[in-house]
This record gives C-alpha cells, structure tokens and sequence, in this order.
C-alpha cells in the first residue's frame, strides 16, 4: 500500500516532506516526483551519493585525448607525417592538438550520455509507478509514501496543502520485459582481405618527375619540345593533315559568315558547302592506339640507358614507388598488393610474376629489356598501363635495376 | 511616470496552461505546416534529380571553373555551419550564464542544429565530385593503403563538425528525454510508443532531476570549445591559404562571431515562423523573450561589425597591391551591389533597429529583419569566397565571372528544403518548446512588494 499527496507549487511540497521526517518517516519511503526541477532536492541521504558523473567524464576525456595521441602516433610511425613536414617538424604539434582535441571531446559527450542513462536507471525500481504519472504530466508534483507509517501519513498530510491524497494497493511487482533484453551481437568478422605484409612505403617522390599538376602555363622553351613518343604506342592517321584540313573549314566558315551578313547569299548554302567538308574532316580523324602484344620490330631495340649507379638508383626508386606494392621489393612476387591477387607465380599457381628470379626473366633471348620495357608501358594481364605516367628514360631506369635483381647487372 | 520593471518576467499563465501550449501541435496537421512540408519535399526531389546528374555527368554541372575551384557549395556550406552555431551559443551560453530567459529559445535552437549541420556537412561531399568515394577520408586500414592526409584542414573538419554534430544531436536527446517522460502518460496511439521507447523509463525523481541538470552543464562545457573550434577551423579552410581575400589571421574570430550572428538572425526567424504556425506558442513566447534575444543579437552584430572592418581596415591602410587589387574589386568590381548590401543589410541596418527596445519587443518587424540578415550573411560568404579567387588569378587569360549553375542552385534549395521541412515535422512528432525548462522558470519566479514597487527574482536553483 502507497499514499500519493499531489501539489500545485514545490513550497507545499517542501513543506510536507519536512512534516514527514520530523514525525519519524523513513526518507527512504518517501519519494518526490515532479515535472520540472526543484530548487531543493528532496533526496533521502542513503540515495545522495556523490554523484560519479563529471569525474568519470574527466577520466573518459584523458583517455580520449590518450586515444587520439595514440592514433597519430600510429599514423606518423607508419605514414610519416611528421618526417614529411618539409623539414618543418613543429608544423605537427597543431595538428596533433586538433586531432587529440576532437577526439577527447567526443569521447567526453558519448561519455556523458552514457553515465546519464546508467545513473538516472541506478536507483530505479522494478515496479512502475503507473499511477503518479498521469499527476506529473498534468503539471502538479507528486509526493509517495510507503512503509510502516502509510496509514499515519495520510493523516499527517491532510493538514498540507494538497490537492488530493490518494492511497494505492501496490500491484504485484511485474518486471517490464522490453527494457531488460539487450541483444548480444555475436559474430565474426572477416579479415582476409586485410593481409599486409613486407610493403615498401614510398620513401619520397622520385626527384627527377615532373610535378604531377601545375596552374602555371608552359614557358615558350618548353612549348618547343615535342612530348616524347613511346615505343610500343603507335599513330595511324596523319595529324598535321587533320589540323590544316580543320583550318581549312574555319576559314571558309568565316568567309560564308561575312557573305551571310552581307545578304549575298543565304544559311543552306553555307550548310550545304560545309558539311561535305565537315565528313571527310571526321572520317580521317587520327586516333591513338596502343599494340597489346609485343611487337616484333621491338624485339631489335637496344637499352639506351647505361646500367651506371645512377641508373640503377633512380630504378630502385621508382621500382619501389610503383612495382614494390605487387612484385614485392626483391621481386619474388610477394608484394601486399600482389598477395590479395593471388601471390607469387608458380607452376600451378600465383598470378605475380617472380621479376627477380634469373630463370623466370633473366633470359635474354626470351625476354630481352624491350619486352620488359614493353610490358611496362602497355601493361600486361592484371597489370596496368605505366605509359601514362612514367618517361621512357624512367621506365629504361626500372629495366635495369630489374636486372640488377636478376643478378644480371 | 511609473515604474517600469524591465527585467525579465515569465509569461503569466499556469504550468498546465504551459503544458498546453508546448504539446499543441504534436500529432496535428494544418494547412499551413501541410504546404511547408510539401514545398519542401518537392524542393530535395528537384535537388536529389539535379545531384544524380551531377553524380553521372560530374562536376562540369556546376559552374565551377579554374581558378574559381570554390563556389556555391562550400559558400553554403559555410552558412549553413554558421547557422547551426545557434545551437550552441543559446542552449550552452545562456545555460552555463543562468539567464532565465533561456527556456523559450533553445530547444528551437538545437533543432535548427540537428538539421542544418547535416545540410552543412553534405556540402563538402557534394563538392568532391566522386561523393560514393567519401570513405577515403575515414581512417579505415584498405588494400590500397590510404590513409587520411592529416595535414589538409578539410580532414580536421571532418573531425571537428562530426564531434559537434554528436554533440548537438545528444545535448538535444538528452534534454528532451524529461519533456517525453511527462508527457508520455497523455499521448495516444504510436506518439505514446514513441515517447515511451525514446524517454527510457523517466520518472521524475529528485535524482533524476539532478543528473539531468549535470548532464546539461557538462554537454555546455564541452560543447562550447568544440563549437568555437568548428568555425575556426572552417575559417581555417582560408586563411591558411595564400589566396589575397582568404589570407587573413582574423578570420577566426570574424567568422565564429559572423556565426553566432547569423545563428540568431535563423532562431529569430524559425521563431517568427512558429508564432505564425501555431498561435498557441505566443502565450509562452513573450515580447519579453524578444527583447532579451535581441540584446544578445545586438551584441553579436556590434562584435560582427568590428571585426569585420578589423578584416579590411589594415588592408586598405597597407596598401599591399594584390589586397588593394582585392578590395577595389569587391567594392566597385561586378559584386559592387552585393558587397553594399552587405554593409546596410548587415551592419547599418540591424544595429540602427535594434537600439529600440519597441523595435526589439515586436514579432513581425524582427522576423523581417533576421531574413534581411541571413540573406546579408548569406552573401558574406560570396564576398569571403568567390572575388578572392576571380581576382588572384594566375591565369591571365581566364578572366570568365563564376555564376550558380541550375545544378547548384537545385542543390542548394533542396538542403533548405530540409532544414525548412525537418524543422516543421519535427514540431509535429516532438515538442519545439521546452515544457519542463519553460515550468521550471515558473515555478522559480517569486514576486515581492518592495515599499511599493513590485520586484520579481527567481530562487537559485542546482
């Protein structure tokens, strides 16, 4: 059994829950619920522990800001950011800062949600007290009574202000199910495709490329030099033909146009002129075509780049910047990349070739340096293109350390 | 003459009739809100058709060219980070200052910042170009080894808004949790499912009382700093570069001010809309509430205009010719009629009306006035971003204006038509105003006859 005193304001409140522990009721009995904070907390003492919440929250931002540090610590140990600070290495204090920054409060906020529901729920009881509820949401406070003194307490409260005082019989205790089921999440996760071994990081940009992208317009030297031509790629068509034959029409546009305007003579004559022009423009349009195998008049071209120490130190550069990752950094094929497609070659399996192994590319009547140099250019199987992106005299430069791998150099 | 007691009062109704006037639209439908919310579907279709064909024929949509590589999307999405500053400069600063005034605006303001700042951080994605390739930016361990590039500013914004959206979104949870807990007894059909998942079994207690309260100091605390570093980061974005327009030490400060401002213009303006929406709500949104607002508006605006002239003032005075180049550009160049709307909209304007407290005490002529601030703020970001790039350009023969594509400005409508639509729902499943904040104001005034002049004060609370 339960009485339930309702009141309109916290002073009649504040005041019947001072009548109840002068007249010897247990504070534990007594509960207060309401619909906004009061300015006092009627909290009985075993119940006013100190609260947890703002320490743990302090704890939980130390450890954000700990988790933080530890993340770009890993990220500068296996990415390098500050040896890449361009000899500036303070330039990654602030950065730090903002990331153990970040980190730290968000920890704190999901922190302190968390404690909220855990400390709000600590005190809870299993019954719900369905039947204050509908006092609280009407705007008026709630004041219960249980235990011993019940019957007394009504007594006592009939002399507060109160709206009205009801006694309860308690229900019987029933558990509410749906807040209780927390699903456990139990599964696996697969990692396979997350191998990383013996992958060589690219040390720093080769210092013999070009800058990859630049606002800044070619200097009239550098418009003078035709880019180079690559073996391997050939033109059909004849360009220097398309060009004059596109001027050809331009100016013949222009005159039409100036006639047009003149009134001599009219639109679909102009049409009717340009468009033969137009046809036979398109039908002998160069296009650029790259010979997937290797050709047979590659087979003579000799490596016109000496194997000096130069050479072979620009190869290894480049050979780790863009060959490492698949044919691994001896070239036994076992790169990170190279592993996730299948591994090293061998006779029943494996898709990476071995580049370093003598007896798999070392022959030179086989495979001579224009058949590597070939691959490298037009690709092969799962292998990308590198035309796009390196010089013939780079690519003559990953040809010979190859070779230097073999054990041929 | 008698005395005029000018301190704040809380409206004069009961804490039922508070009550009434919080949970009046819940589970309603009006013609009005009905429009609202119709317009602003059709606007994110429109936006979601324009980003689809943006997604398939890329970002040659968009007007954007070199060298004005930045246009209408990070230009909004600098307005929309800045209205969603509303949030926490009102929950947070006004709760840790203790003003009592606080209860009628903040709920409205952490709403207006749940959607803005997805609006806002959907910006940046857009701008990629290749949006289904976000991921690169997380730090994720791939086959390719990428890996973020910590030293770009735009990575420290995806960390510094993602903390202040987690932020925002569980500050607002947490405070609404009380007001679904009280109410959830009255509601009917799903709403009473809804309340009674989301509340958590609230109960009222003393205990429960006293965590929420800490938990509402602590989400202050920590928000505050976080809300100061997203803005300043943004501010980052430009002034870390070599750009004349961009390159300036106080674009800190100018933009988190410029945020604040424009925060409150947007929570004067989504007041004025929900005072037309639900006349309800004018019983517990007062004058008086204006009035105080409009004081802290009034501050911002003052602090807004000095930095502002603190931003060009020593430009001007310098000389530097590129700076020089800059600002004659931008006051007598193509956005000379912008750029002087910006001056009277923004600063001569606001702060000539609001030194009236009439002024500041009336609903319709704020409402107007905040919409002539946002759009002025609105094209301070055009100011910041666009001229600085069309001036300092390399190329000299690419001298082409940068205008808003038809896919840029589908886009753009569509984010307000869901800050505009998802407020206007949101009034419909949850309660806007703050039920158990605005009863605790009540609850607390205690008026006292002082030899004759009447004196309000509100009894200290935790």
């Amino acid at each position: 059994m339960k009485v339930c005193a309702e009141y309109e304001d916290q002073i009649g409140a504040f005041t019947a829950h001072r009548v109840l522990l002068e007249k010897g009721v247990d504070p534990e009995d007594i509960e207060v619920r309401s619909p906004y904070p009061l300015s006092e907390h009627p909290i009985p003492p075993h119940r006013s522990k100190p609260m947890i919440l703002r320490n743990v929250v302090r704890v939980f931002w130390l450890l954000g800001v700990i988790g933080g540090f530890s993340f770009l610590t890993f990220t500068q140990w296996e990415w390098g950011l500050t040896a890449k600070t361009g000899g500036h290495p303070l330039v990654a204090i602030p950065i730090n800062a903002i990331i153990m920054y970040e980190t730290g409060m968000i920890t704190a906020l999901l922190v302190t949600t968390a404690m909220f529901f855990i400390e709000t729920r600590r005190y809870r009881q299993l019954v719900p007290p369905i039947e204050e509820d509908m006092i609280v949401a009407n705007g008026y406070i709630a004041l219960i009574v249980r235990g011993e003194f019940v019957e007394k307490a009504k007594e006592w409260l009939d002399g507060t202000n109160a709206r009205q005082i009801v006694s309860y019989v308690l229900p019987l205790a029933f558990v509410s199910l749906f807040l209780s089921g927390c699903g456990t999440f139990v599964g696996t996760t697969r990692w396979d495709n997350m191998r990383q071994t013996q992958v060589i990081k690219p040390g720093e940009q080769p210092a013999d490329s070009p800058a990859p992208f630049s606002l800044r317009m070619p200097t009239v030297a550098e418009q003078e030099v035709k880019p180079p031509q690559p073996l391997g790629w050939l033109y059909y068509g004849d360009q220097l033909a398309y060009e004059r034959a596109e001027a050809d029409i331009k100016r013949t546009s222009d005159d039409l146009e100036e006639q047009v305007k003149a009134g001599t003579i009219d639109r679909r004559t102009v049409n009717r002129t340009l468009r033969p022009m137009r046809d036979a423009l398109d039908s002998t349009k160069p296009e650029i075509v790259a010979k997937k195998n290797f050709p047979a008049e590659m087979r003579s071209v000799q490596n016109p780049v000496a194997a000096d120490e130069a050479s072979l130190a620009r190869g290894e550069k480049l050979y780790n910047y863009n060959c490492a990752q698949c044919h691994g950094a001896q070239g036994l094929g076992d790169g990170g990349v190279g592993q996730f497609w299948g591994g090293p070659k061998e006779a029943t399996s494996g898709v990476v070739p071995k580049l370093g192994d003598p007896n798999a590319y070392g022959d030179e009547n086989a495979y001579p340096d224009s058949y590597l140099y070939h691959n490298i250019v037009v690709g092969k199987n799962l292998m990308p293109a590198f035309g796009y992106q390196l010089t013939a005299k780079q690519t003559w430069d990953i040809v010979n350390y190859v070779r230097k791998l073999q054990g041929k150099v | 003459m008698s005395h005029v007691n000018k301190n704040f009062r809380a409206a004069e109704v009961s804490i039922p009739e508070i009550y009434d006037a919080c949970f009046e639209p819940i589970g309603k439908s009006g013609w009005r809100s009905n429009i609202v919310i119709l317009l602003s579907l059709c606007a994110i279709l429109i936006g979601a058709l324009a980003f689809a064909g943006q997604m398939y024929y890329g970002l040659g949509q968009t007007g954007l060219h070199i060298p004005v590589y930045w246009g209408g999307y990070i230009i909004t999405f600098v307005f929309w980070i800045g209205v969603a500053h509303a949030g926490a400069l009102i929950s947070a600063l006004l709760r840790l200052t203790g003003a009592e005034w606080k209860s009628a605006v903040t709920r409205v303001a952490e709403v207006i910042t749940l959607f803005t700042l997805p609006a806002a951080g959907s910006f940046p994605l857009i701008h990629m170009g290749r949006t289904e390739l976000f991921y690169y930016m997380l730090p994720v361990p791939n086959n390719r080894l990428l890996w973020p590039n910590f030293k770009s500013m735009l990575m420290w914004d995806v960390f510094a808004v993602s903390t202040y959206l987690t932020g925002s979104v569980l500050f607002l949870y947490v405070t609404l949790v009380p007001d679904l807990g009280i109410a959830r007894p009255r509601m009917k059909g799903w709403y009473k499912t809804l309340y009674t998942l989301l509340s958590w079994g609230w109960r009222g207690t003393a205990e429960e009382w006293k965590r929420v309260m800490e938990a509402a100091a602590l989400y202050s605390v920590i928000i505050l700093p976080v809300v100061i570093s997203v803005h300043t980061i943004v501010s980052w974005d430009f002034a870390m570069q070599l750009v004349p327009g961009w390159h300036s030490e106080v674009f800190g400060p100018l933009f988190f001010v410029g945020a604040l401002y424009s925060g409150t213009a947007a929570v004067f303006t989504m007041l004025g809309l929900l005072l037309w929406t639900y006349p309800s709500f004018k019983k517990v949104i007062t004058p008086v509430h204006y009035d105080m607002l409009g004081r802290v508006w009034l501050v911002l605006g003052l602090s807004w205009a000095y930095l502002f002239f603190n931003d060009f003032m020593p430009k001007y005075y310098a000389h530097i010719p590129d700076k020089i180049e800059y600002l004659y550009y931008n006051g007598f160049g193509p956005y000379a009629a912008a750029t002087w709307f910006l001056v009277i909209g923004n600063f001569a304007l606001p702060l000539f009306c609001l030194a009236f407290q009439d002024f500041r005490r009336s609903f319709l002529p704020m409402f107007v006035l905040s919409i002539i601030v946002n759009i002025a703020m609105y094209i301070e970001r055009v100011f910041i971003v666009i001229p600085g790039l069309e001036v300092y350009n390399g190329l000299n023969f690419n001298t082409i204006p940068y205008t808003y594509s038809t896919t840029e400005i589908a886009v753009i409508v569509a984010t307000f038509g869901w800050v505009i639509g998802g407020l206007t729902l949101f009034c419909r499943i949850f309660p806007i105003l703050p039920y158990w904040e605005l009863a605790e104001t009540k609850a607390r005034q205690v008026e006292v006859d002082m030899a004759g002049v009447k004196v309000n004060y509100f009894q200290a609370g935790e």
